[in-house]
């Protein structure tokens, strides 16, 4: 014992000597300040100054307190993943979701294995491959019959979560190294059982304004006596999914409807700008006044700035700059966003929901960073005080809202976080991060799962986990503490594979999260579309028609080329001249915008306008027009030689595969191309509804019983308006959907993100800049 | 109708009932619709019978501290035990938290570390404050955890807002238990300027009462002081010398003067009314700028920093703060500068000061090697049993009769451990060793257990207890459990219990300064680094009150590296040897420009530094990205772009190729959209050796002014060899794969295109261009035809005419336009001939670059000059 007591001092000896050698220089320097001092403490200075430069030298090193360990948390999450999809697997399964107290199972939004489809892809991106191509088969091999039942399901919440997740799986499919067809990714059985599910919940598109009903049943359509009154997120949350499967399998009436939906709320916005929380899909009429970012409304914002770059869709991005304007203007107060009134602006209600909490995550992707770091700053606040955050929390009484205090594992908090974290790499958000992991793991974990919190205050727990808490809460979770994981791709590396569609470069880093958190790679939704025929295509006619002589500079002549911009030489280094410039940027682009703006200011006269009958037909002038003026503006492009992309509008039109006017009537039988179950279940609908009056002799007496008891039904949930009786149709939906547009004007110069100020660098750890510079005291 | 039957039958009266049963009986059928009626609705509605919501309780908190330990954690939010404490602690630091907090949880051992520190002097409680039955719950309402409030017993509770590190926690609680300091000399007083910037001096005769008037309240604001700004608080000292008080410019008892180091003394307004929340109002109103602030942004939404950014320009230092050890002489030297910097024509005191700072710094030195001295003696004369007499931890089982008795039964937990460290640092915290004891009930009083954890013989614990009243110090009975010849008594016999003070002062002392050292040791808080020419006095010659001659406010801030490498980080700085060196940097809002300083710290090199910073004279410093994360280019991804930093950018751009970069920002979602189409431009180049293509992230990369772009994404293209002749693609064309490919084109140079035109041009083409050249060179034919009948006629003009300069130059250029065409000629032909060769077959690379070669050098070369 003794030796190792020895050996020990001799090593320690040992490692100062080398820390003596090393620090020489300071040592001779200290002595030579001892000896200056008058006050040296003789000679034991010269061994005094020897120990204090081995003690500040060897002993220190590099400290940063408050770095977290993600290492550690990224095992924390991915236990925490792990614990409840087993726990679902083993106790809820084939139900919808895991009931974590009493360990058992139970059917919530359908009866279809929902959290199973929408963890899914949260295994493929924690990097188990295995339990994906299991569970991938096992959809598979379960798709003839998955979704054929007689139920009642959420359009909006079976579109997030199950589309979206069905798709997302998909696109995942190729990078788990499971074997794809060849057509892939324009098409798969994925795709294809997602496709299915999408066109069951085509009918409830069937309405005037192109507005969806809320629930629609999977067998036979849009059920008798459904309410018409929807919230504004379940009209305005489609595109990003129904633009992705028109474009991958080639049937734009998906994003038809979806644009047609996003355009009938914009038309119905309200005089100065504003949302209300619910609408009558029939009428247009709001039902309930609040506007607010949150509950309600939420994800309506989210899809048009993602449904923008996503698809290119410039006319979305324009919707949600003129919300925001309003937004700021009417709901902002000291970085919260609270409700009003949609018609009049006053703050009504002074509210955080937790559904607002998806907000800065939206900013952050359009560059107002500085703006959604401080919103997420009061959101964590929130979380701080309860550890969760409440539906609803009063913002001026720092409390919960009495009866809405529930917090059922909600992600959206989280996912702004990762979205700022992976723009700012600001720790502030780790932490936060980490405090939204202990929280939980402390709250809600149970014996099977992870259960929905009750009272934020007092941490009851209810027999509840959503399917959201496998699908996003524990995959953004992991994102956050996963810097180097796949979807974080930065777009430096991609994917070339060859489809015939021609070449495609996939998973270049272009992920877009749906609502529910599943990603979808937007090249390759590119890669399927028409843009992308059209770009092969003037491809092809380029290298076919090159001219040599002008390409290697033979003939003096030039013909149409893509000059650059020159760059400034020199930058005259202030903001306001940067604000100048930007200004003159934007005067530019007005020219181009003139024409939506009269668009718009048309549509704001109809919404005064009382509601008649002649209102699709204005519609569908103002379509013509905006068509009739894509051709013009194009011609004149033509004429300045400087863009192809007009062309390629033009002949989307032409080359749509499924042109809606050729389909049928609606009491026709065969649904043109159509899946059969729809058909059938269509005929069905139709002969119900439509044509009892004609057909009524042919038809079995048990119908009549249930004609009655509708009748009754419905005369008194609709107050006996007869022509609202009539029953939505996929039919009747194509012939309205041949005069909705898909062809988009191109509007590059609003796509760009503004680069942050100088000064952000130090918006880090909670510092933040004031709107307006302070002034000085 | 079943169902109204059986309703019918009940509402009669009783004897009906048998009825019911007859009806029944006679009809079957109804009893079976009944049934069936029932069945079904059980089956449909049953589950949710079942499934009425479950609500199960959180489940009941539990100790966030280890039982046994110098923290009394009332963990079930009970906050009588606190107010009991109350009357008989001088002070108490709690911290209120929540079990399922985060922060709560990181901080736990840095308040144990604390205790720790200070077990003895300040007593620390850990309250559940979130248990909703819990007392605490019911009366406070926290926004967030964990909060901490010292109270003082005959005073307020004072709230710590400050950082959760246990030297910091230490420091502030020390300002608290001492925040007078009595000034006897007018060096004293100087030398606590000096230390403190700035200090409030009140004088109060204590021959005239034992509490002179308004005593009491400066007593009060000195802590309140330390609330307001625990990190520079300003410092009270007392006089009461009479002549002192003269020199001080007080007059008479409690007067009260606010003396700042780079500015002239202040007196308190209120002689007759000092309250201490007018001290404190005051004493913020008028304390102005310090020469160095110490910035301490502590992670929550402010606007600190930006408000002192906005002032103007600042140089901003970046060291490791050791808040445990007075005078940094790093701080001292960048006080000094600052001093100077600021110093205007009159200003003598700063020579003063800046002397004082010298000798203060160089005393602490000394005094902190001596001391790391003294302890390495003092542990070498116990170093034989600091391998074996490992760990120890006294604690008191408080159960509630003890109490009532007011008696403690306090027992020494020890730990031995001999043989070779395993790990320096003691274990105990959360062992199950004090688990286990802590669960037992308490020992018999003065007896003393042995126990083995394992079968391993180094180890063993050992427990001594003893019950004992509540008003004596334990140190006094707990005699070693073992011969106390191997290890030395911690306790003495013979000790005064009352005099605390001299206990601590005399016998505490060394362990006291050896326990500080240790805990500065681990918290890693030391003296900062020692300057090399800290004593010069040779600065540049213009440094010396060039803030005051120019008119311009440069501030000076110092922010911590260990607890704000953060910021430090976001201005692309490496903070990582700050103790060593500290990091100095310029920052300019107004002009968006930052420097950095590049020579090692010193006063020197700082003061030059500084000078250059105002006078622009400095480069702008460009942060970057370490490449730690270098995007996978390997073998998997089938495409890939080379991601590139400041560094590499500028190199990159003028190799002798053709360069396109994406400048993209990492969180633009327009950028996402992009960055498929670049990688597609980049592989449909692939083929040709002559062009590059790169990506920046131009938010996390500085460029240079010319390539800092306003907007993502923004794709540049840098021709080789013209570099200056960089553009970027236009904001107002859609950037599809066919667009880019015309726009490369367009710039490229001649080598790119040829390879292009050889890998594309597709059979059509070559048929296409065919026709093309044929067309041209007729067109080219007859152009020259023109000229040249242009030409004569001009000539033979001349000859008629006398010779203008006019003329003359017309002829010329005509002359040259004829060359042109001539050999314009020459090369469509030379063209024509080569397609006609190649009969309609695609071309081949290197046939066309034969043919075409003498051309290419040509333009190439001409690019080139």
């Amino acid at each position: 014992m003794r030796m190792t007591n020895i050996s020990v001092i001799s090593l320690k000896n040992f490692r100062s000597n080398i820390k003596f050698i090393c620090t020489q220089e300071q040592v001779t320097l200290l002595c030579f300040l001892a000896r200056k001092m008058t006050s040296a403490p003789g000679g034991s200075s010269l061994f005094l100054c020897f120990l204090t430069t081995v003690f500040v030298v060897c002993c220190t090193n590099a400290i940063e307190h408050g770095k977290i360990d993600i290492n550690h948390y990224r095992n924390v999450v991915k236990n925490m993943f792990y614990h409840a999809y087993d726990g679902y697997i083993n106790h809820a399964y084939p139900y919808d979701e895991l009931r974590p107290l009493t360990c058992d199972g139970h059917d919530t939004w359908g009866s279809y294995s929902l959290t199973l489809i929408d963890a899914l892809d949260t295994l493929a991106v924690m990097g188990n491959h295995t339990e994906f191509h299991r569970v991938t088969n096992l959809l598979i091999d379960r798709s003839a019959s998955f979704f054929d039942m007689d139920i009642n399901v959420s359009v909006f919440e079976t579109n997030i979560r199950v589309v979206g997740g069905l798709l997302s799986a998909h696109l995942m499919m190729r990078r788990t190294g499971m074997v794809v067809e060849p057509g892939w990714p324009c098409s798969g059985p994925l795709l294809h059982l997602a496709e299915t599910i999408a066109r069951k919940l085509l009918p409830a598109f069937d309405t005037e304004t192109g507005m969806p009903f809320g629930t629609v049943n999977l067998r036979h359509g849009v059920p008798k006596g459904e309410t018409p009154v929807t919230c504004t997120a379940g009209v305005g949350t489609f595109i990003v999914e129904f633009g992705s499967l028109s474009r991958l399998t080639g049937d734009p009436v998906f994003e038809k409807v979806a644009m047609r939906a996003i355009r009938a709320l914009w038309k119905f916005r309200s005089p100065i700008g504003l949302l209300g929380n619910h609408i009558d899909v029939k009428t247009g009429k709001w039902t309930a006044l609040d506007s607010g970012i949150g509950g309600g409304v939420d994800s309506y914002f989210e899809y048009l700035v993602k449904g923008s770059f996503m698809f290119n869709i410039p006319e979305l991005l324009e919707m949600f700059r003129e919300y925001e304007k309003q937004i700021v203007s009417h709901l902002k107060r000291d970085d919260w966003y609270m409700w009003a009134n949609m018609k009049k602006g006053g703050i009504t209600l002074p509210l955080f929901t937790s559904l607002d909490a998806y907000w800065p995550g939206i900013q952050s992707m359009l560059g107002d960073l500085d703006s959604a770091m401080k919103t997420i700053h009061n959101f964590h606040q929130v979380w701080k005080q309860f550890g969760s955050t409440p539906e609803y929390y009063n913002i001026p009484k720092a409390e919960v809202h009495q009866g809405r205090e529930g917090y059922p594992l909600r992600p959206e908090l989280i996912e702004s976080i990762v979205y700022l974290y992976r723009a700012t790499q600001d720790p502030y958000l780790l932490k936060a991060g980490v405090d939204i992991v202990e929280a939980i793991e402390h709250i809600a974990r149970t014996s099977c799962g992870y259960a929905t919190v009750k009272d934020v205050r007092d941490h009851r727990l209810e027999n509840r986990m959503e399917s959201f808490f496998l699908a996003e809460t524990t995959k953004y979770l992991y994102l956050l503490f996963d810097p180097e994981n796949f979807l974080h791709n930065n777009g430096s590396h991609g994917e070339l594979i060859h489809t015939p569609n021609g070449d495609c470069v996939l998973e270049a880093g272009g992920y877009v999260y749906n609502t529910e958190a599943h990603p979808i790679d937007l090249a390759a939704v590119h890669c399927c579309s028409a843009q992308k025929k059209q770009e092969e295509e003037t491809l092809q006619n380029f290298h076919d028609n090159l001219n040599l002589l002008e390409l290697l500079d033979i003939a003096q002549d030039k013909e149409s080329r893509i000059i650059g911009k020159k760059l400034k030489k020199k930058k005259q280094a202030s903001s306001t001249d940067r604000q100048e410039r930007a200004e003159t940027g934007r005067e530019g682009n007005n020219e181009s915008e003139k024409a939506p703006e009269g668009k718009s200011e048309e549509r704001e006269n109809s919404v005064t306008q009382p509601e008649g009958p002649g209102r699709s037909n204005d519609r569908d002038h103002q379509e013509a027009a905006s068509t009739h003026l894509s051709t013009e503006e194009s011609k004149n492009n033509e004429n300045t030689a400087t863009s192809p992309q007009p062309d390629i509008k033009l002949t989307i039109v032409k080359s749509q595969p499924k042109t809606p006017d050729k389909l049928p009537p609606r009491d026709a039988v065969d649904l043109n191309g159509a899946d059969s179950q729809t058909t059938a279940s269509s005929k069905v609908t139709i002969q119900i509804n439509n044509d009892v009056t004609v057909e009524n002799g042919h038809q079995k007496p048990s119908f009549d019983l249930a004609q009655q008891i509708l009748d009754l039904f419905s005369s008194v949930t609709t107050q006996g308006k007869e022509d609202e009786v009539r029953q939505p149709s996929v039919t009747e939906l194509y012939k309205t959907l041949a005069n909705v547009s898909v062809v988009y004007i191109s509007k590059p110069s609003i796509m760009r993100c503004p680069a942050q100020p100088f000064h952000s660098r130090i918006s880090v750890w909670g510092e933040m800049f004031a709107d307006e510079d302070i002034p000085l005291e | 109708m079943a169902d109204e039957i059986l309703a019918h039958g009940i509402t009669r009266e009783v004897h009906r009932q048998n009825a019911v049963l007859r009806v029944m009986a006679k009809h079957p059928e109804l009893c079976f619709i009944l049934l069936s009626v029932f069945v079904t609705f059980l089956t449909n509605y049953g589950s949710s019978f079942k499934s009425k919501p479950l609500v199960i309780p959180a489940r009941m908190p539990e100790p966030l501290f280890p039982a046994v330990s110098s923290v009394l954690d009332l963990y079930l939010g009970d906050l009588r035990p606190l107010v009991e404490m109350l009357h008989q602690e001088d002070l108490i630091f709690v911290m209120y938290y929540a079990p399922w907090c985060a922060k709560s949880n990181t901080a736990v051992s840095q308040f144990l570390r604390a205790a720790q520190y200070l077990d003895g002097q300040v007593k620390f409680v850990a309250v559940n404050c979130w248990y909703p039955e819990g007392m605490c719950r019911k009366q406070y309402k926290f926004l967030l955890y964990p909060v901490f409030f010292a109270y003082h017993r005959d005073n307020d509770g004072y709230r710590y807002m400050g950082i959760e590190r246990a030297e910091f926690m230490v420091k502030f609680l020390e300002d608290l238990v001492y925040p007078l300091t009595l000034l006897t000399s007018a060096d004293q007083v100087k030398d606590f300027l000096t230390e403190h910037d700035t200090v409030v001096v009140g004088h109060f005769d204590f021959n005239d009462s034992p509490h002179p008037p308004g005593f009491k309240q400066f007593y009060y604001a000195s802590m309140r002081v330390v609330e307001h700004d625990p990190f520079q608080p300003v410092k009270f000292g007392v006089v009461t010398d009479y002549t002192l008080a003269l020199y001080c410019h007080m007059k008479q008892s409690s007067d009260i003067v606010f003396l700042r180091i780079n500015n002239s003394t202040l007196k308190y307004p209120l002689p007759n009314n000092i309250t201490s929340t007018n001290l404190v109002r005051w004493i913020f109103s008028t304390r102005h700028q310090l020469p160095v602030r110490w910035l301490v942004p502590l992670g929550m939404k402010s606007l600190m920093l930006s408000q002192e950014i906005n002032k103007g320009p600042a140089v901003i230092m970046f060291h490791r703060a050791s808040p445990l050890s007075s005078a940094s002489q790093t701080v001292a030297v960048f006080k000094d500068l600052a001093l100077r910097y600021n110093q205007c024509p009159g200003d003598k005191m700063a020579a003063d000061f800046s002397r004082r700072w010298l000798t203060r710094s160089i005393y602490n030195i000394i005094k902190h090697a001596k001391i790391l001295n003294f302890c390495k003696e003092y542990k070498k004369g116990r170093l034989f049993h600091t391998d074996t007499f490992r760990c120890c931890i006294s604690t008191c089982h408080n159960c509630s009769h003890c109490l009532r008795e007011s008696k403690l039964n306090v027992c020494e937990i020890c730990q031995f451990r001999s043989g070779p460290q395993r790990s320096s640092v003691c274990s105990f915290e959360k062992s199950n060793v004090v688990d286990n004891y802590s669960v037992q009930p308490p020992l018999p009083s003065n007896s003393c257990q042995n126990s083995i954890a394992s079968y391993d013989v180094s180890s063993y614990t050992s427990v001594c207890c003893k019950w004992c009243n509540k008003n004596v110090s334990y140190t006094e009975f707990l005699t070693p459990p073992f011969s106390s010849t191997i290890i030395p008594s911690w306790g003495s016999e013979g000790r005064r219990p009352t005099d605390r003070y001299v206990i601590e002062s005399l016998e505490n002392l060394p362990r006291k300064l050896c326990g500080r050292l240790t805990f500065q040791k681990s918290q890693q808080a030391y003296p900062s680094a020692i300057i090399p020419d800290f004593a010069s006095t040779s600065l540049p010659w213009e440094f010396t009150g060039h803030g005051c001659r120019v008119n311009q406010t440069l501030s000076f801030f110092t922010l911590d590296s260990q607890n704000h490498w953060m910021i430090a980080k976001s201005l692309g700085l490496d903070v990582s040897q700050a103790h060593l060196s500290p990091v100095v940097v310029g920052f300019d809002k107004e002009n968006e420009k930052q420097v950095i300083l590049q020579e090692k710290f010193s006063k020197k090199t700082t003061a030059s530094f500084v000078l250059n910073f105002t006078k622009g004279f400095l480069p702008r410093h460009l942060r970057t990205v370490s490449s730690d994360r270098q995007e996978a280019c390997g073998s998997t991804p089938s495409l890939c772009v080379t991601e590139l930093t400041t560094d590499t950018f500028q190199a990159a751009v003028s190799q002798p190729k053709d360069v396109v970069i994406l400048v993209y920002a990492g969180w633009c979602g327009f950028c996402l959209a992009v960055s498929h189409t670049f990688l597609h431009l980049a592989h449909y180049f692939h083929t040709s050796p002559n062009i590059t293509f790169a990506r920046i992230n131009g938010e996390t990369n500085d460029l240079p002014w010319e390539f800092s772009m306003e907007s993502y994404p923004t794709i540049i293209f840098f021709p080789a060899y013209r570099e200056a002749d960089s553009v970027a693609f236009p904001d107002n064309i859609e950037p599809s794969l066919p667009n880019l490919i015309r726009f490369v084109l367009q710039h490229a140079t001649f080598t790119t295109r040829l390879h292009l035109a050889a890998d594309v041009c597709s059979a059509t083409c070559v048929q296409e261009n065919l026709e093309l050249c044929r067309h041209t060179l007729q067109a080219l034919r007859s152009k020259s035809q023109r000229l040249r009948t242009h030409l004569s006629a001009l000539h033979s003009n001349q000859t008629r005419s006398k010779p203008s300069h006019y003329h003359a130059a017309v002829m010329k250029i005509l002359r040259k336009r004829v060359e042109d065409i001539q050999s314009e000629i020459s090369e469509v032909k030379n063209l024509k001939d080569f397609l006609e060769k190649s009969r309609g077959r695609r071309l081949d690379r290197k046939t066309v670059e034969k043919v075409l070669s003498e051309k290419m050098r040509r333009k190439d070369l001409s690019v080139g000059r």
